[in-house]
């Protein structure tokens, strides 16, 4: 079982990389809808809003603290998947189950879905003890293909929430 | 060391399946729920005097050839009455489909025209290869059947009466006239109308 672990380990990482990356991206391209979804969720004082881009900047911290540490820290992913998990549940149960998530692509209103989604990352970021190392062409081949499956099950899974709102 | 490979591998692939098993899944629910969203296809009705279910006008007549000939009344089969210009091309490119549907559906086919001069009606038959079908230019029967715009056509049952009419524009909206006398409603508005308060 020591390369599905060492699979495992370096694959979870790189998926939630991968997400992050492509999510601190997409809020500084679109900065303007994700000031709009900031301001949906109705959490951070008014006067506080023009700090957007401190979440982004977490985010971009939270993979160079996964590449720096080669996948070994993963305390600001985990942090950052529970606070939104944490702050889409909030507006669920005040009710306001209309305000877009945010989470980039076509526009996703929250739902329960959105936190078991971010439900299962946090749980990909969980710290794990390092694997042993069984570097080796075909355990590398097998790690690319899951982390690409991970990346496209995440797309797939936003997309059918988008799709489901419609 | 190959087998543990093997072992991880086959971890991997059977969490892919059942992932990509549920992903399939909720795809076919979402197909389902985008299939009872499209809304159907129909001929539009829009006919003043006419509704679906009333008895057709019965008008007599003579075709171009001289040879007379009565329109609506009993005991005269399914009918189709298509309603075309000469100089209306959706009209001329329809013809194929015209003739296509009525054969499949056993129905007579029946063309009324008005306006130009009969001769033109005569070349404009032999042209489209008509002359197996009856064909009218009467301005009494367009009238009477309140038919506003064409390509337009009415579909009469065996017993006379107005099954379905509208305008047609394609093969979908022809063939929907058969669909609609065979489901027993009788225009497209009222399908939707019956769709929206089946969904409240």
């Amino acid at each position: 079982m020591a390369t599905l672990a060492w699979v495992y380990f370096y694959a979870s990482a790189s998926v939630i990389a991968v997400i992050l990356a492509s999510a601190a991206i997409h809020k500084m391209r679109f900065s303007a809808d994700f000031l709009a979804a900031l301001a949906g969720y109705r959490l951070m004082p008014a006067m506080t809003l023009k700090f957007w881009w401190a979440v982004p900047a977490v985010e971009v911290m939270a993979v160079i603290e996964l590449l720096l540490s080669l996948a070994q820290s993963r305390w600001l992913s985990l942090a950052l998947f529970t606070v939104y998990g944490i702050a889409i549940s909030v507006n669920l149960i005040r009710g306001r189950t209309h305000i877009d998530c945010g989470c980039g692509g076509d526009s996703t209103p929250i739902g329960w879905g959105l936190v078991l989604r971010n439900g299962v990352l946090a749980g990909l970021a969980l710290p794990l003890a390092a694997p042993v190392n069984v570097l080796t062409m075909s355990s590398t081949l097998l790690l690319a293909a899951t982390t690409a499956f991970g990346v496209l099950s995440y797309l797939t899974t936003n997309q059918l929430f988008a799709n489901a709102a419609r | 060391m190959l087998e543990d490979f093997l072992i991880a591998s086959q971890v991997v692939l059977w969490v892919a399946v059942l992932a990509l098993a549920v992903g399939v899944f909720a795809l076919s629910r979402q197909l389902a729920r985008l299939f009872a969203r499209v809304p159907p296809a129909g001929a539009l009705s829009v006919n003043a005097l006419l509704q679906p279910g009333d008895l057709a006008p019965r008008i007599d007549v003579t075709d171009i050839w001289g040879k007379p000939l009565t329109v609506g009344g009993e005991g005269l089969g399914q009918r189709l009455l298509f309603f075309l210009s000469l100089d209306c091309p959706i009209c001329k490119s329809l013809l194929p489909v015209v003739r296509a549907v009525c054969a499949s559906e056993q129905a007579e086919l029946l063309f009324i025209s008005d306006g130009v001069e009969i001769d033109d009606h005569r070349r404009f038959v032999e042209q489209y290869d008509l002359s197996l079908c009856r064909y009218v230019r009467s301005e009494a029967v367009g009238r009477q059947y309140a038919v506003g715009k064409l390509p337009y056509a009415v579909l009469l049952s065996a017993n006379g009466v107005v099954a379905s009419l509208g305008i047609v524009n394609n093969r979908e909206h022809l063939e929907s006239l058969f669909v609609a006398k065979e489901a027993g409603v009788g225009t497209v508005q009222q399908y939707v109308q019956e769709l929206s308060r089946d969904a409240q």
